[in-house]
């Protein structure tokens, strides 16, 4: 199914691949939920905490096997491992730096805010509570890094 | 006192002696008019000196009377060299020492080891006499060897050609003052800590409150379009979430209610049975103990606490709870339960041999909803009201851990002789 709201087929030059960092399974149930309807052709994955991200990050740009995602979408309030400490780790290591990450967390706090950006997160984004605001901020997120956005090099883990 | 004031006698004589010189030469220039208004003695000392040097004796022995009645200050002269050579009711009443007992003494007695292996009596008359008179507060030691922290004055008193006659020393027992502002900026710390302590509360509470909100939206506006569609395969499943996430929610607003409550008690403090409390755990939760296969060790004699009792109760059933929970995932397991009399406080000790804590989570799992697992059930605040329920009780709450080695949980209360008395939580904090 694809609605008429979804991105037009001729904008996406390839499938998107996000890597979801999320604790909550209801909150990445409707992400996953979005991006199929609005984002045809994505592909979700999820780490549940932080720790998970990294290893899967690190295995992925040490043995080149798993392809790194496009684009890492980080929740901020995660068991053990904090979403800033997982943000610091990627941009710290010269293999992750350049990987785009997009903080996804329901704190709109000014210190949050600040600490990631100046962790080099490279987007910030405050969960909407309004269902359909929800809906297309996730459609927009899909839209401007699989279409709009151009990654540094064709990929990353070679940088 | 006789011996610090004849040898001040003998200075003050001097003194005289000194001024009364160029009359004395005056006096034998102008002998015949002298003669004549004031008849000289055998000895040659006329009338008007005799009556002056009376009158000074006994302008000083006022002074003395008056210095000696000073009783809330310690004033005290030394000669040049730092001994004692007059000690004043006040300074008697302040030290213990009567002035039998310590005129004639180096004044350094009255300091404590530290600072005379620091010199600092000598640098104190010193810098007194650079800079004409110097004040600080430091410790003194008493005669019965108790400590007093003294707020003290020294003036150099300066004799002819830049010699020095000795010092005279102002002393004032400010113990009091320094306690009261050790008080202060501790009630001032803590009222800060409070502070942070709020703040971060109000983030978490905002955090964690917000993020089933849009749970609730985001699943209610699925189902109502799936509706409106007439799409019911999934209805079901989203029910069935916003249902859980609403159950969580309540779970939540629970134990933060739980949470607020620690600190305002009703009931005073008195001793709680820890073995009672483990016992009556165990007896309510024995069916899911036994089906999990969970062995239970408890080295009884649990020794008991002072505390308040429901607070200690909640405390050690959030320890256990979170041993059965976090140590003993899968089937199996061992608790071991212990609760240690020592001097000054008493520690029990939960202790699981599950996954274990992470040494840079020590800390953080004491926070407000900070977990560990996302698969365990909790809401993030069970070891939060862990350490409350110490910090009232003026006692602390840690983890000793490492990663596969399981989790020992440990919670102190202080003795009931460390403990304040009483069923003011605030007191608690004396203890320490």
């Amino acid at each position: 199914m694809t609605p008429a709201s979804a991105i037009p087929g001729h904008l996406v030059s390839k499938a998107p691949h996000f890597l979801l960092v999320e604790d909550d399974d209801t909150h990445a149930r409707l992400v996953s939920l979005a991006l199929d309807e609005h984002v045809p052709g994505s592909v979700l994955e999820r780490a549940r905490d932080g720790r998970a991200a990294l290893v899967r990050l690190t295995r992925a740009a040490g043995l080149n096997a798993d392809p790194l995602p496009d684009v890492v979408v980080l929740d901020l309030n995660l068991p053990g491992l904090s979403g800033h400490e997982v943000l610091l780790a990627i941009k710290s290591d010269p293999r992750l730096k350049t990987l785009p990450v997009v903080i996804l967390s329901t704190s709109a706090a000014e210190s949050d805010r600040l600490r990631a950006y100046s962790h080099y997160a490279n987007s910030y984004l405050v969960k909407p509570i309004d269902f359909d605001r929800f809906i297309a901020m996730v459609r927009e997120l899909g839209e401007y890094w699989t279409v709009w956005n151009t990654a540094p090099v064709g990929a990353v883990a070679t940088a | 006192m006789d011996a610090g004031s004849g040898s001040s006698d003998h200075r003050e004589d001097s003194r005289v002696a000194s001024s009364a010189q160029p009359k004395a030469a005056s006096a034998a220039t102008f002998s015949v008019p002298l003669s004549e208004s004031a008849p000289a003695t055998a000895d040659g000392i006329c009338v008007a000196e005799r009556e002056e040097r009376e009158r000074l004796r006994e302008s000083e022995k006022h002074l003395r009377m008056l210095i000696d009645g000073v009783r809330d200050a310690g004033l005290v002269e030394l000669d040049a060299q730092g001994r004692i050579r007059t000690w004043n009711s006040g300074s008697q009443r302040m030290m213990g020492y009567t002035a039998d007992e310590i005129i004639g003494r180096h004044y350094e007695m009255l300091f404590t080891p530290e600072d005379r292996a620091n010199k600092i009596p000598a640098q104190l008359l010193r810098k007194a006499w650079e800079n004409d008179g110097y004040q600080a507060e430091g410790w003194r030691i008493r005669k019965d060897g108790s400590r007093v922290w003294a707020d003290v004055a020294v003036r150099a008193l300066h004799g002819p050609g830049g010699s020095i006659l000795g010092y005279c020393k102002i002393t004032r027992d400010i113990s009091e003052r320094r306690r009261s502002e050790e008080a202060l900026a501790r009630a001032n710390l803590e009222l800060k800590d409070r502070n942070t302590e709020l703040e971060q509360l109000v983030y978490s509470i905002s955090h964690d409150l917000k993020s089933p909100l849009v749970t609730f939206q985001g699943f209610l506006g699925y189902a109502r379009r799936d509706i409106e569609s007439k799409r019911v395969d999934r209805l079901d499943g989203f029910l069935n979430t916003l249902d859980e996430a609403a159950q969580r929610m309540r779970r939540t607003i629970d134990d933060l209610l739980e949470f607020a409550r620690i600190g305002r008690e009703s009931v005073p403090k008195q001793w709680v049975s820890v073995e009672a409390v483990v016992d009556a755990y165990l007896a309510f939760h024995e069916q899911e103990i036994r089906e999990k296969g969970i062995a239970v060790e408890i080295a009884r004699p649990l020794a008991p606490v002072w505390g308040y009792p429901a607070r200690v109760a909640q405390a050690l059933e959030n320890l256990l709870d979170n041993a059965f929970r976090h140590g003993c995932q899968g089937t199996g397991g061992r608790v071991e339960v212990g609760a240690q009399a020592r001097r000054g406080d008493v520690r029990v000790f939960v202790r699981d041999h599950g996954p274990g804590v992470p040494l840079d989570q020590h800390e953080r799992i004491f926070g407000l909803f900070q977990r560990l697992n996302r698969d365990v059930q909790g809401t993030g605040i069970g070891l939060t009201i862990v350490r409350r329920v110490a910090t009232i009780h003026g006692g602390t709450a840690w983890v000793e851990s490492s990663p596969g080695q399981g989790a020992t949980f440990w919670i102190s209360f202080p003795s009931i002789e460390h403990a304040s008395v009483g069923g003011d939580p605030a007191g608690a904090q004396e203890a320490a």
